[in-house]
C-alpha cells in the first residue's frame, strides 16, 4: 500500500508541491499578523491560499483518476498483486497527506495567532476545534468530488463538473456554517463521492 | 460483495448526490429570491416610529413648550440581515465578543484593554482594567487590576470560596453599571459591583416553565437587522431661546442610558417581560412582550416567542423623579420585532403595568411585499414554484414542523423549508388544526401533482424494464415521496439493457429474462430439427450419383 501511496504522490507531485508552497504563504501571512497585528492584506492572502488549497485538492483528485483513465495506469497495475480497491485506497490516503500538508500548518499558526490576541479560553479551543473538523471535512470532500469527476475520457466534463462540485462542497460549508450539522452533511457527502467512484472505478473494464 | 449490494451502494450514493446538487441550487435559488425581496423592500421605508411614545406621564400634547414629542424607531434592515444568517457568517458573528453564544463580553487585544469574560472552566465572571490601585504608604499608583466574581463574592485572584456559576446569563458589559447576572443552575439572580467588590444575591426563583429567563439587560436578537432607537421630548427652555432635551419646566426627565440604575428587563423564552426590581433582586412579571410581527397568513396575534421572530430588540425607559421620591422610576418600554421573513416589523410601546400603549407596523405591508411591490407578484410566482421543485417529503415535513424550528434554520437549511408558503399556511395560529392542514396541502398541491406524475412514469418504466413487484413499488412510493431527486436517481441507475420485441405481446422485454416481464411468456425456441430436403448444385449432382443418406435410409426401410 506504502509503495501505491509513495507513487501516487510521485506521479502527481506538482500538486504536492503546489500545496506546500500555499501552505508556505498562510504560514507567512500570520506571521506577519503575529508580528504587525491582523492586517487586510494578510487576511486577503490567507483566504486567497484557503481557496486555492481546497482547489488543489479537487484538482489533484481529478488529475489522478484522469490521468488513470487516459494512460490505463489502473489496467497496468492490476496485473500486480493489487486491486482496484488498494489502488482507489492509495488515491484517497494520498488526498488526506495533501490535505494534511495543506492544514496543519495554517492550524498550527491559527492556534498561536488566538493564543497571542485572543483570550485563552476553551471557548475559542473549541471554536478552533469545529472550524478545523469542518475545514478537513470540506477538504476531503473536494479530493473526493476531483475522484468522482475525473473518473471519464471527456475533459469538457472535468471542466464543467469540477468547478461545480466545488462549488457545492463550498456552498455546503457556507450554508451549513462550522457546527454539528455541517460535519455531518459533508461526511454524508464524502461517503458520496466515494462511495459513487468507488461503484464507477471497480465497475469499469479492464 | 455482491451484485445486489454494489447496486444498492450505486443507488444509494447517485441518489444522494443528486439530492445535493438539488437541494444546493434550490437553496441559493430561494436565496436569491429573498435578496431580490429585500433589495425592492430597500428602496421604500424600512423605518417604523411611534411618536410620541406615550410613555412619559409629562408629556402632553398640549404643552407650549412643547418642541418634539419623544419617538421610538425600529430601523430595519432585511438586505443586511440576510448575510449574517447563512451558516458560516452566523457561527463567527455569534462566536465574537459580545455574540450571542460567546462568553467574553468584552475583550481589547491591547496589552491594557479591557477585558471582561465568564471563565467556564473555573465557573467565575472575570473583569480586567487599568485601575488606580492605593498603596499602604498612601500614594496611588495605575497597574492592571484582574478580579474573580462568583456567587459568593469578589476577589483578585480564582479562590473556590467564590463558589461557581454554573450556567450563567449576563447582562453584558456596562462600563458604569453593576453587573447583573442570572444563574440558570441556582435560579437566582446575581448584581456584582466590581468597583465596590460586593456581590449582592437575590432570592429563589420559583420552579416552572413561567419563569424562563434567556436574556437580561436589553434582550435583542440580530442587531444587525434590527435596531431600536429612542429619541427624548424637545422642550423649550423658560427664558431661552436654546432647545434642550428632556428639561425645561418638568420634575421629570429621561435617563441617560449609562445611569447607574439602568431597569433590568428579563426576556423569559415565553416572549414576557419581566422587570427586575433592582433592591429586591426579584421579578416584577410582565411588563412587556415581544410584539407579533404581522405575516402574509397570520395577521393578529398576541404576542411572539424568540424563536417565532427573526430580530427583536427591547429597551427599558425610566425617569429621574426629582420632585418625590428622589429617584429613577421605571415608565415602560418599547419593543421591535421582524418577522421570520423579514417582510414586517412591529413596533410597540408597554406601559409599566405591560399593556400596550402604541403600536405600529411597518409599510409596506406582508401583502404589499409579496404582491403589490413593482415585481413582487413575479418574485412571489417564481418562489413559488421553486418550492414545488422541492421533495413533497419536504414540503411535508416542513409544515409539521413549522412553529418549532428556528427562523434561523430557513437560511441554513437545505431540506426544510420554514419561510414556504405551505410552513407559513401552517403557522396560522388564527386557523384550526383542520383547516390549516387543508391550507397547507394547498400550497403543496403542485409539489403532490408533480410526485404523482413522476412515480407514474416510474412505475409504467419500472414495467416495462421488467423490475420486480418489490423493486417497482418502492421506485414509485420514492418517486411520488421525494420527487425530483429520487426520478433523476432512477433515470440515471435503472438498468442499461436493450429491449427485444416479445413475439407473444409484441411488447418490449429484456433479454436477459427467461420469461416476458409483461406477459411472462418464454422464448419461443425453434425445434432444431434438420431438413430433409437439400439444395444441390448442378456440378454436385453430376459428380455423385450415390443417393444421399436419407435416401438410403427409405430405401432401406
Amino acid at each position: 500500500m506504502l509503495t501505491l501511496i509513495v507513487r501516487e504522490i510521485r506521479d502527481n507531485h506538482v500538486y504536492f508541491v503546489l500545496s506546500c508552497i500555499l501552505s508556505a504563504v498562510i504560514v507567512a501571512a500570520m506571521i506577519i499578523m503575529m508580528v504587525y497585528g491582523v492586517n487586510e492584506e494578510a487576511m486577503i492572502a490567507v483566504y486567497l491560499c484557503g481557496g486555492l488549497q481546497f482547489t488543489v485538492l479537487g484538482v489533484l483528485g481529478t488529475a489522478q483518476m484522469f490521468g488513470d483513465r487516459a494512460n490505463r495506469i489502473s489496467t497496468l497495475l492490476s496485473t500486480q498483486a493489487v486491486t482496484r480497491n488498494h489502488i482507489l485506497i492509495a488515491r484517497i490516503l494520498a488526498g488526506v497527506v495533501t490535505l494534511l500538508i495543506a492544514l496543519v500548518p495554517g492550524l498550527v499558526g491559527c492556534v498561536l495567532l488566538l493564543r497571542l490576541r485572543f483570550p485563552p479560553l476553551d471557548f475559542y479551543s473549541r471554536m478552533i476545534g469545529d472550524v478545523s473538523i469542518v475545514l478537513a471535512l470540506a477538504g476531503l470532500a473536494c479530493h473526493g468530488a476531483g475522484l468522482l469527476i475525473g473518473w471519464t475520457n471527456s475533459r469538457a466534463r472535468v471542466i464543467a463538473g469540477l468547478p461545480c462540485l466545488l462549488l457545492v462542497v463550498a456552498s455546503l460549508v457556507v450554508i451549513k456554517g462550522f457546527g454539528l450539522s455541517a460535519v455531518v452533511v459533508l461526511a454524508l457527502a464524502i461517503g458520496v463521492f466515494w462511495g459513487r467512484t468507488w461503484h464507477t472505478f471497480t465497475s469499469a473494464s479492464m | 460483495m455482491n451484485a445486489r449490494n454494489r447496486y444498492f451502494i450505486n443507488i444509494l450514493s447517485t441518489g444522494i448526490l443528486v439530492t445535493f446538487l438539488m437541494l444546493t441550487g434550490l437553496f441559493w435559488a430561494r436565496w436569491h429570491l429573498h435578496l431580490i425581496r429585500a433589495a425592492a423592500l430597500q428602496e421604500t421605508t424600512v423605518k417604523v416610529q411611534i411618536r410620541p411614545t406615550g410613555l412619559y406621564p409629562f408629556e402632553t400634547a398640549d404643552d407650549p413648550n412643547l418642541v418634539s414629542p419623544s419617538s421610538a424607531t425600529a430601523e430595519f434592515s432585511a438586505l443586511i440581515g440576510l448575510f449574517p444568517k447563512l451558516g458560516a457568517p452566523h457561527y463567527i458573528l455569534s462566536h465574537l465578543s459580545s455574540g450571542p453564544d460567546s462568553n467574553v463580553y468584552l475583550w481589547e487585544a491591547k496589552e491594557e484593554g479591557v477585558r471582561f469574560y465568564f471563565n467556564a472552566s473555573r465557573g467565575l465572571m472575570v473583569y480586567g482594567r487599568m485601575s488606580d490601585v492605593r498603596d499602604p504608604n498612601g500614594t496611588t499608583h495605575r497597574r492592571y487590576v484582574t478580579q474573580w466574581a462568583g456567587p459568593e463574592g469578589i476577589a483578585e485572584t480564582p479562590d473556590e470560596n467564590l463558589g461557581r456559576f454554573e450556567s450563567p446569563i449576563s447582562d453584558g458589559f456596562y462600563e458604569n453599571n453593576p453587573q447583573t447576572v442570572y444563574d440558570e443552575g441556582q435560579r437566582r439572580f446575581f448584581v456584582i459591583r466590581w468597583r465596590d467588590g460586593l456581590v449582592r444575591k437575590g432570592p429563589d426563583i420559583p420552579q416552572g416553565e413561567e419563569f424562563d429567563p434567556i436574556q437580561l439587560g436589553l434582550p435583542s436578537k440580530d442587531f444587525l437587522s434590527l435596531r431600536l432607537t429612542q429619541a427624548d421630548a424637545v422642550y423649550k427652555q423658560p427664558g431661552e431661546d436654546g432647545l434642550v432635551p428632556g428639561r425645561a419646566i418638568h420634575a421629570l426627565y429621561p435617563q441617560s442610558p449609562r445611569m447607574d440604575s439602568w431597569p433590568t428587563l428579563v426576556l423569559n423564552a415565553s416572549g414576557r417581560i419581566d422587570l427586575l426590581n433592582p433592591d429586591t433582586l426579584t421579578l416584577i412579571p410582565h411588563v412587556g412582550c415581544i410584539p407579533a410581527p404581522r405575516t402574509l397568513f397570520q395577521s393578529v396575534a398576541e404576542r411572539a416567542g424568540p424563536r417565532d421572530v427573526t430580530a427583536y430588540s427591547v429597551h427599558p425607559l425610566a425617569v429621574y423623579q426629582r420632585d418625590a421620591d428622589k429617584k429613577w422610576a421605571y415608565i415602560g418600554c418599547i419593543a421591535a420585532a421582524a418577522s421570520r421573513d423579514l417582510t414586517s416589523v412591529q413596533l410597540t410601546a408597554f406601559d409599566p403595568d405591560g399593556n400596550p400603549v402604541a403600536g405600529q407596523a411597518m409599510r409596506p405591508s406582508p401583502d404589499d411585499i409579496y404582491l403589490s411591490l413593482p415585481g413582487a407578484s413575479l418574485v412571489t410566482v417564481v418562489q413559488f414554484l421553486l418550492e414545488n421543485l422541492h421533495p413533497t417529503a419536504c414540503l411535508a415535513l416542513s409544515s409539521l414542523t413549522a412553529s418549532d424550528v428556528p427562523p434561523e434554520s430557513a437560511y441554513q437549511s437545505l431540506v426544510l423549508l420554514p419561510n414556504s408558503f405551505a410552513a407559513m399556511a401552517a403557522r396560522d395560529a388564527e386557523l384550526s388544526r383542520v383547516n390549516r392542514l387543508a391550507y397547507s396541502l394547498l400550497f403543496m398541491a403542485p409539489a403532490i401533482g408533480l410526485g404523482v406524475f413522476l412515480a407514474w412514469r416510474v412505475s409504467r418504466d419500472a414495467v416495462r424494464m421488467g423490475l420486480s413487484k418489490q423493486e417497482k413499488t418502492l421506485w414509485t412510493l420514492g418517486a411520488f415521496a421525494l420527487g425530483l431527486p429520487a426520478y433523476i436517481t432512477y433515470r440515471l441507475t435503472r438498468p442499461t439493457v436493450a429491449l427485444v420485441t416479445c413475439g407473444n405481446c409484441g411488447q418490449g422485454r429484456r433479454a436477459d429474462f427467461e420469461k416476458c416481464q409483461r406477459c411472462g411468456a418464454p422464448w419461443s425456441v425453434p425445434e432444431l430439427m434438420p431438413p430433409a430436403w437439400r439444395v444441390l448444385g448442378e456440378p454436385e449432382s453430376a459428380e455423385d450419383a450415390s443417393p444421399s443418406p436419407a435416401q438410403e435410409m427409405n430405401q432401406s426401410a
